[in-house]
């Protein structure tokens, strides 16, 4: 029997091997071959729906030009940026990789993604053709870091059966919202009041970036900034910072948002929810239940004006010191075409960032985005900031712990203010 | 030892087959251990170059109250997972041992979690411990239980519910361990005893535990290290929350190196984790070989 122990440890050493040698392998898709073809590498944090859209988007790419053949890789969402900084560093990076606009001032300050101002004049990039909104969020002192795709924003989702139920759908088949953030509130309750005792009047993801994402959406809503003008310190602990914690909190104490929702979509997808909150992405998810009768529109406006969290894929090119001039320009051309073509990629439930697309028959016949696709103009990104990640992350743990009722909304304002000053003093 | 060098011939051959083994194990092993030191010593961002700093990072680490959070949740973790995955490991391989009938289904039943990956048993409990639609709290509600309970939101039942999901998860491991050193004793001990009217607690303390010593050494070990290293279980099922409540050090270091890209400060936090499960393990080794005379 003792031969047993021996085998296990034998057999958990070998499988530990295995799996700390399974990322060996090279890439050997060494620049352009003899025949004239440029060979792009492509990394993109797809999964699901995304990472089929796009597959079938790079595949027309290829068939229609035969001077440049893209390879994409599909890398694990998690890991994503952790493997785009190694392979940097060790020089495997690809040639063209989607990074969110937000990471693009981290990305930048460590030296891992290049300018594309050259590659992009090279290419003949109109950059007009974009939504400027989005433009911007990929600048870094008016100067260009990536080709933005879409954009991705928090959005509303409704339930017309239970809003039906509860007296608050209209004639047109919408939700009839009253004004600001109390009229909001009154038809939460009314949901609450009008329906059975299991249904929840909103239902959004309560841990996470999900509370980070709402309180983000209602405080741009009253214009306010999350850091100074130099990025040296937070600028959130105010009047308007607080009012959108005290909204939030007081939604939860009436159990209009109840508390400690491990998974908000899963919960409206089931059909047991008035209103969901959550990312354009989905969309496409609750699509594929056909027993859910649902409108996607923008998150109303609460207070003075139009505004919603979002973030968006960016096309970037990733530092290459040896890089040959004509590869980028490939890229960043392959990056335009793929941002012309995007209206295949309006079906995984983002807006698109050319105005054309959005404008384009193939785009506005597909239902429920072109309700929301109004919210380009008014996204509101995450300031540009090296920090911005861990920044994030600090905000979301702070906010967490709110919603799940372990600290007031003073507390957590100072809390997220001295968590996002310790950053930046780093 | 002198004897490798005088014969050298001799050996020749056992050092080309060592070889490979030290290679791999110098690369992925020693090398890093090195590195990782010369890392806590400088500042550095993936992408950017180190630069050295001295103890700097030390001292950010000790007056990071987050650091002491971290590190004292691993420890709790330490301390109530080890006694119970070893006495439960015990117990569940007396029970398999026994040699009552279905314990062949049993010991496969006790032992196919360990076979999971820890994303599967993860998400297994999360759906299990998850409020409103969680099967816990419909099966409570069945009996009658009005309030619902936030299994993974509120800071003990979280530490409750990561314990519950690692016993499941890694029991069966201790159990075969546990089973092997069972075998291994002599049926004649059992039959002494018996003839001399010993009776089953009796003999439990006096022959079966005994003759465990090794087997419990080597499992309080492995299960004390493998305690330190808790990372997966709380960073899937709760993500270190609520707050910051239940996140170990091991995904401290992690978001301190790959998230903040603090790569120096990391570094030091891992030093730290292993200075402390080196000094615990060679405490242990003492404290069993001591008794051993």
């Amino acid at each position: 029997m003792k031969n047993v122990t021996v085998f296990i440890f034998m057999l958990a050493s070998t499988l530990l091997f295995i799996s700390g040698c399974s990322n060996g392998n090279d890439e050997s898709s060494e620049g352009s071959s003899e025949s004239g073809v440029t060979e792009l590498s492509f990394w993109a944090p797809f999964s699901g729906g995304d990472a089929d859209f796009m597959k079938s988007m790079i595949s027309d790419f290829n068939e229609e030009h035969e001077d440049v053949e893209v390879d994409y890789l599909t890398v694990t969402d998690d890991e994503y940026y952790t493997k785009f900084r190694t392979s940097v560093t060790s020089n495997q990076a690809p040639d063209i990789a989607i990074a969110h606009a937000s990471r693009i001032a981290e990305l930048q300050s460590a030296n891992l993604i290049e300018s594309i101002e050259g590659p992009a004049e090279e290419a003949g990039i109109d950059w007009d053709t974009y939504n400027e909104n989005i433009v911007n969020a990929t600048m870094i002192d008016d100067e260009h870091y990536g080709v933005p795709l879409d954009t991705h924003a928090l959005i509303m989702f409704a339930n017309k059966t239970i809003l039906d139920e509860a007296g608050v759908l209209n004639d047109d088949g919408m939700p009839e919202v009253g004004e600001g953030a109390e009229g909001f509130k009154d038809f939460l309750t009314q949901i609450q009041e009008n329906t059975e005792d299991d249904v929840f009047p909103l239902s959004a993801t309560s841990s996470g970036y999900s509370p980070l994402r709402i309180w983000w959406t209602l405080y741009s809503q009253m214009g306010g900034e999350l850091l100074n003008e130099e990025g040296t310190e937070a600028a959130f602990n105010n009047e308007e910072g607080l009012e959108a914690l005290s909204y939030m909190g007081s939604l939860t104490e009436e159990e209009l948002w109840p508390k400690n929702i491990q998974d908000g979509g899963e919960i409206f997808q089931s059909g047991n929810a008035g209103v969901h909150i959550n990312g354009v992405w989905m969309t496409g998810v609750l699509e594929q239940n056909d027993d859910l009768d649902f409108v996607a529109l923008p998150i109303p406006n609460m207070y003075e004006e139009e505004a919603t969290w979002g973030d968006s894929h960016s096309f970037v090119l990733p530092t290459k010191q040896d890089q040959a001039d004509e590869k980028r320009e490939a890229a960043i051309q392959f990056s335009d075409w793929i941002a012309e073509n995007a209206a295949t990629w309006g079906e995984a439930g983002h807006v698109p960032s050319k105005s054309s697309v959005v404008e384009s028959e193939e785009f506005q016949e597909l239902e429920y985005r072109k309700d929301y696709a109004e919210l380009t103009d008014y996204v509101s990104f995450t300031p540009s900031n090296e920090n911005i990640t861990a920044i994030n992350d600090a905000l979301a743990d702070q906010l967490s712990t709110f919603t799940s009722g372990q600290t007031n909304e003073e507390e957590t304002l100072e809390m997220m203010e001295q968590e996002v000053n310790n950053i930046l003093s780093e | 030892m002198k004897d490798l060098f005088s014969k050298k011939g001799d050996h020749l051959a056992a050092y080309l087959f060592l070889a490979p083994f030290l290679m791999i194990y110098g690369m992925f092993m020693v090398y890093p251990i090195i590195k990782g030191m010369k890392i806590s010593l400088s500042e550095w961002k993936f992408g950017l170059d180190p630069e050295f700093v001295g103890l700097k990072n030390y001292k950010t680490m000790l007056s990071d109250g987050y650091f002491w959070e971290a590190l004292g949740n691993t420890l709790y973790f330490v301390l109530i997972s080890t006694p119970v995955l070893i006495i439960l490991g015990l117990l569940v391989a007396l029970i398999v041992n026994s040699g009552l009938k279905g314990t062949v289904f049993l010991r496969a039943g006790f032992f196919l979690p360990f076979i999971l990956s820890i994303s599967v048993m993860a998400s297994i409990w999360v759906f299990i411990f998850q409020p409103y639609t969680g099967l816990m709290n419909s099966i409570l509600q069945k009996f009658g239980v009005q309030q619902e309970i936030f299994w993974l939101n509120e800071p003990n039942l979280a530490w409750m519910s990561i314990l519950i999901a690692t016993v499941w998860w890694t029991l069966g491991f201790n159990m075969v361990l546990f089973l092997a050193g069972l075998q291994e004793i002599p049926k004649e001990h059992y039959e002494a005893a018996q003839i001399d009217g010993a009776g089953p607690v009796r003999t439990f303390f006096s022959i079966t535990l005994p003759s465990l010593k090794n087997v419990i050494l080597l499992i309080v070990v492995l299960q004390t290290i493998n305690s330190f290293k808790l990372f997966g279980q709380p960073y899937l099922m709760t993500e270190g929350g609520p707050g910051s409540s239940t996140r170990p050090l091991v995904q401290y270091i992690y978001e301190k190196g790959f998230v903040e890209q603090d790569m120096g400060v990391a570094s030091s936090m891992s030093y730290v984790l292993f200075a402390i499960t080196i000094l615990v393990a060679i405490i242990q080794f003492k404290f069993f070989t001591g008794k051993q005379e």
